[in-house]
């Protein structure tokens, strides 16, 4: 009975620490992204950000807790750091966004709090990512250029799983290059996108790219 | 083998549908859908969620409450207007829905754009065209009431009011809102007689309607194309809005039948104030688009009478005991307090 104990006490022990604290950072081209800086993409809009947020998630098994889910906000440093357990074969699976299940079961706590700005009540669901900022070539009011990217029903969701495999390390850094990020978008020509649909998931995988696992180190 | 099976069919649907006064137990209620096991039922609950129901502290302007769209009298829709009028009297787009036995529904709003009752009431405080507040301000509206602190910590053990614990209070409330005892009910348990027309519009309605308004809570929870031309000023295209297929175009989600003597004006923009010109919509003025439910594809063919038949059935379906059910009102109590 003891032994048992012992072992289970070590089992338990060994899982907490098959975790992985992620990092991200947001850069330009390399270099730490600064707010009210312009920036000029390879398309040659020139940007200023204003929001970066987004969530990441672990895919959830039958049911959703409120500590499986993370809202990262790059004006907020406190939110650049997320420990996530790594699943039963040590590999690293984490959701760009929410998975369909955050969006329909009842759990709003934590970062699943819809008053956090991530969420539409109009037609329900969060938004996975956001960014909004100004750009001249943005032919808005103000030039404001607002990417709000959600959607959870087939064939339009753009939650992005990826499994990252085995991770030995537990430190991992995820950079997000707005320069990567804005590589395909064509700022005079979709500014606003504030609906899921076909534009939003296009949208988001072009936007995807931006987003690097450094792997560990 | 087969013939005879279908011979068989015929004969017990028969039996079973045809009311001639005997009682008829046939139809069964099916399972909630709510899941109470993350919210599970409590009357503390239940009555925090009534008081903010009622409560005008919900919007901006403290001008309007969930009950000025969804009065009790009038199977908690709103019946003076067609679409639904918010703070400052800006008008929204749709007409109010009746709220009831939502303990039963898969998903919410006209277009079913809303997957949870808990997720629901997030739509109204955050509607610009509703309630338009902010739901942490609502929260610290809450949280500086002492009546309210007190209620929070007895429902849920904490007095600071938060998202979750707001949304699971008001859907206590919703969930207890179940309308059963209607004369319809009443005459399947067998304690009500239908009179000759009133059974006559039972047979029209099994035979044309409840294929989408399904027993017993007259609604099959789908989405359908019911034929209804497009109002140019609105433009709404009901579920395609939250699926972005052109499939489900004009599609709304069937409403129930419920009380429907008290819930006009009817259909989600409000087109129609009379039952009459609801029947007479389904019988000479279907538009055969191409998202149509099958259902409605041959023409529905009614007389005067067989529609007035079919009226005096609906009325059948006015639950007295829901609409003045004193434990659904305005909690005077509450507000007294203090
Ligand atoms: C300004 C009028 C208005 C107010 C105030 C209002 N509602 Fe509604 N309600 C509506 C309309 C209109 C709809 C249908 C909306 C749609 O389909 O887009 C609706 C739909 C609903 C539904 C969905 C019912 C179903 O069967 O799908 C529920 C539940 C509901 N309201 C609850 C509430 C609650 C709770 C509040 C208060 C927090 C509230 N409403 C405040 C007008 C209002
Ligand atoms: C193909 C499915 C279908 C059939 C069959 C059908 N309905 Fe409907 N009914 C609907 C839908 C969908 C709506 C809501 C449409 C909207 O608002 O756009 C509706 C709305 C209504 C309403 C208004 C309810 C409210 O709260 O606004 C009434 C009354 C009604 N139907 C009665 C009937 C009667 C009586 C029949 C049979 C003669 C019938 N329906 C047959 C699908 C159907």
């Amino acid at each position: 009975m003891r032994i048992l104990l012992f072992f289970l006490v070590l089992a338990n022990q060994t899982f907490s620490q098959e975790k992985a604290e992620l990092n991200f950072t947001f850069l330009f081209q390399g270099d730490s992204l600064q707010e009210n800086t312009w920036y000029i993409t390879k398309k040659g809009d020139s940007l200023k950000f204003e929001t970066i947020r987004f969530f990441v998630s672990v895919p959830p098994k039958n049911e959703v807790s409120a500590d499986a889910a993370h809202l990262v906000d790059w004006s907020k440093p406190e939110t650049h750091n997320w420990s996530v357990p790594l699943n039963e074969k040590r590999e690293l699976v984490i959701t760009y966004g929410l998975e369909p299940l955050y969006h329909t079961a009842s759990v709003m706590e934590g970062d699943l709090d819809p008053s956090l700005g991530m969420y539409w009540a109009w037609q329900s669901g969060y938004i996975h990512l956001k960014i909004e900022g100004e750009s001249p070539s943005a032919n808005t009011r103000n030039n404001k250029f607002q990417y709000h990217l959600g959607g959870y029903l087939d064939p339009f969701s753009v939650d992005k799983t990826i499994n990252f495999g085995q991770i030995y390390e537990s430190n991992v850094q995820i950079k997000i290059d707005l320069w990567d990020v804005f590589r395909l978008v064509n700022v005079k020509k979709e500014n606003e996108i504030m609906i899921p649909g076909k534009q939003a998931v296009r949208m988001m995988k072009k936007m995807i790219n931006g987003f690097v696992l450094l792997g560990a180190y | 083998m087969k013939s005879l099976f279908v011979i068989f069919l015929i004969l017990s649907t028969s039996l079973i549908w045809k009311n001639s006064g005997d009682k008829i137990f046939s139809i069964t209620w099916p399972e909630k859908t709510y899941d109470y096991s993350v919210n599970p039922r409590s009357d503390s609950k239940i009555q925090l969620g009534r008081a903010l129901f009622y409560d005008p502290i919900l919007s901006k302007d403290n001008s309007i409450s969930c009950s000025s769209c969804h009065l009790q009298a009038t199977g908690f829709t709103h019946v003076d207007h067609d679409l639904s009028h918010g703070i400052d009297g800006r008008i929204g787009t749709r007409n109010s829905m009746a709220l009831m036995n939502l303990a039963w529904s898969t998903s919410f709003m006209w277009d079913g754009g809303v997957p949870a009752l808990d997720r629901q009431t997030i739509a109204p405080i955050t509607d610009h065209n509703e309630m338009d507040e902010d739901l942490k301000k609502v929260l610290k509206k809450l949280n500086k009431l002492p009546r309210y602190r007190k209620a929070f910590l007895e429902a849920f053990g904490a007095e600071e009011a938060t998202t979750q614990n707001l949304l699971f209070a008001i859907s206590q409330f919703e969930l207890e809102l179940i309308s059963n005892n209607s004369k319809y009910d009443k005459y399947l348990r067998g304690e009500a007689q239908f009179n000759e027309q009133e059974q006559n519009g039972l047979q029209l309605f099994r035979n044309n309607c409840a294929s989408c308004h399904t027993e017993p809570l007259f609604t099959s929870h789908k989405f359908e194309n019911n034929g209804l031309p497009l109002d140019p000023t609105l433009m709404d295209y009901g579920r395609k809005k939250i699926t972005n297929l052109a499939e489900d175009a004009q599609k709304f989600k069937v409403p129930t039948l419920r009380n429907i003597k008290h819930t006009y004006p009817y259909m989600h923009d409000g087109r129609f104030s009379k039952l009459r010109e609801v029947l007479d919509h389904y019988t000479d003025n279907i538009e055969r688009s191409s998202t149509l439910s099958p259902q409605l594809k041959k023409a529905i063919k009614l007389s005067s009478n067989e529609k007035a038949d079919i009226i005096a059935f609906l009325f059948t379906l006015t639950d007295d005991d829901f609409l003045f059910n004193p434990k659904f009102g305005y909690p005077r109590e509450f507000f007294s307090k203090e």
